[in-house]
């Protein structure tokens, strides 16, 4: 407590961090920087190259959506994105991660719930399901993400290719020894990207702060 | 149905000026199972009950076609002596030791690096781009790859002889080319969790701590030493379960990649388990693997709960 008080009025120990640390900022920056680079580099390769296709008559690349539409052709995409949906199965994990939730409600809600007459059921569903709405979101963000990108699984259980899912039949477009356009390949990694994407984007702010919660306990 | 249902209820109307004593804790038995029924039906259905088939079928040979026979602990012996397997569970376990500390180490720096002062837009920037290969699917990210590393017109061979250096065969040739190029990938694509857990314990870490830290004069080095690690040390343990966890298990990065490929150089224990059952149908023999498997997961798992009473340091 004291040593709490002291810090926020002893300021002299941060300049001396702080001015030590001119080329040091410099290369952390740097350093972070270029992680985060060499991170979203094959992302970003993949996206110029799907747009890029290369003219086998004249060795050039050129700029064209095309490949994205042959993904189309070549593959049935909507029936890969309907099986990808329909795979779920439920997981010890998202029970666990529930219960955690739960215990940081306080038990005082369900006491007053019952003083007014509510049963365990209407408890629930209008007040533990309504708080637990962040928690929820965590769970569905993480499983539609596991399940949409599943591979051992499906790879086992679908053995005709009607029922494929996205990745698996990513990796038919590919073709047997790598025969497959490089374009409509990674046209296809992008088009299979962006749910899951787009579900992060949504859930960005549940996820970040609940995984903050749950991993200081 | 609704007698039982109600029952508990009408009980607990009416004792509600003792229901502060009883708290919420103590729901009705039926409530509680009926939440738990459809997690434990579908874990039951589809974990447990192939958990004990498998146990089963490791006694036995069976090729799908014809009747199981049983063949006692014929399938365990089989494995000892099996090269193949022996060298699919050493390249398993060199490539655990080699991922997880890779995936803990860039994980960290780069967490203690985003935590460090700076503009918050930079910060939301370079947190996404470190969590972004998470979303991904592996098979994705092995295809990827796959065009990257390739031996003939992949871009990191072009950068490389550009730079005057020579191509590598990254996935076509020997021990330990195409190791390390499964391993890359599967750390590329696997530390932004760890970071993210990371960041989580980082932010969990009372300011105060610090401040009195940098009183007493400690900087740097001293200060990771003496304060940042022993209070993260318990999001450390998780991360590093969950990442032997999930490294023991590999088995999309090398299919998708190489095949396990070349000679067995990046054939893994799962690949092993695949390949017995649904290539050469020998379930006997898969399942035999996939418990030996298990039971190392569950050893190396309680090998970490047991050294970590010793370096976790709990508040």
């Amino acid at each position: 407590m004291t040593t709490a008080t002291v810090g926020a009025g002893h300021v002299p120990p941060r300049p001396r961090v702080r001015t030590s640390g001119g080329v040091r900022t410099v290369a952390r920056y740097a350093f972070l920087i270029g992680a985060a680079a060499l991170t979203l580099g094959p992302v970003i390769w993949t996206l110029w190259t799907s747009i890029t296709p290369l003219d086998e008559a004249t060795n050039t690349r050129f700029l064209s959506v095309g490949a994205y539409g042959d993904v189309f052709k070549q593959v049935n995409m909507w029936l890969l994105v309907w099986n990808s949906a329909l795979v779920t199965l439920p997981t010890a994990f998202g029970a666990f991660l529930m219960r955690q939730y739960f215990l940081g409600l306080p038990t005082e809600l369900s006491e007053a719930a019952a003083i007014d007459g509510a049963g365990p059921v209407r408890t629930f569903f209008s007040i533990f399901a309504p708080l637990s709405a962040p928690g929820l979101a965590i769970v569905g963000i993480l499983a539609f993400n596991y399940h949409w990108n599943e591979f051992f699984r499906p790879l086992i259980m679908e053995i005709s290719e009607e029922n494929f899912t996205l990745p698996l039949g990513l990796v038919t477009l590919q073709g047997n020894l790598g025969t497959g356009s490089v374009a409509t390949v990674l046209a296809g990694v992008v088009l299979s990207m962006l749910p899951a994407l787009a579900v992060f984007i949504i859930g960005n702010r549940p996820l970040r702060e609940g995984l903050t919660a749950g991993s200081g306990k | 149905m609704t007698a039982t249902g109600t029952t508990p209820t009408r009980a607990r109307g009416a004792t509600a000026s003792s229901a502060a004593t009883r708290g919420g804790s103590r729901a009705p038995a039926l409530m509680t199972w009926g939440f738990l029924a459809p997690t434990l039906i579908g874990l039951g259905l589809f974990t447990f009950v192939p958990i004990v088939g498998s146990l089963l079928l490791a006694f036995f040979r069976w090729d799908i076609i014809t009747a199981p026979e049983f063949v006692g602990l014929a399938n365990f012996v089989d494995l000892v002596a099996d090269p193949m397997v022996r060298v699919s569970f050493l390249n398993t376990f060199g490539f655990v030791i080699v991922t997880v500390t890779l995936q803990l180490g860039i994980a960290l720096v780069l967490a203690l690096g985003v935590q460090s002062a700076m503009p918050t837009w930079l910060r939301t920037i370079l947190r996404s781009a470190y969590f972004f290969p998470l979303i991904l699917s592996a098979a994705s990210v092995s295809l990827v790859m796959a065009y990257l590393f390739n031996g003939d017109f992949g871009l990191i061979n072009q950068v490389l002889t550009t730079l005057g250096l020579p191509a590598v065969g990254w996935l076509t040739s020997g021990f330990p080319a195409a190791a390390v190029t499964v391993l890359v990938v599967y750390v590329w694509q696997n530390f932004g969790f760890t970071f993210l857990l990371f960041v989580g314990g980082l932010a969990a870490v009372p300011k105060e701590v610090y401040e009195a830290c940098s009183i007493d004069g400690a900087t740097g080095w001293r200060k990771f030493r003496m304060i940042t690690l022993p209070l993260l040390s318990p999001t450390i343990l998780v991360a590093s379960v969950m990442a032997v966890i999930s490294a023991l298990q590999i088995f999309d990065q090398p299919y998708v990649l190489t095949r396990g490929g070349p000679g067995d150089s990046t054939r893994t224990a799962v690949m092993v388990i695949f390949e017995s059952a649904f290539q050469q149908l020998q379930f006997g023999r898969a399942s035999a693997i996939g418990i030996v498997l298990t039971l190392i997961i569950v050893a190396v798992t309680a090998v970490q709960f047991r050294l970590s009473r010793r370096f976790v340091f709990y508040g």
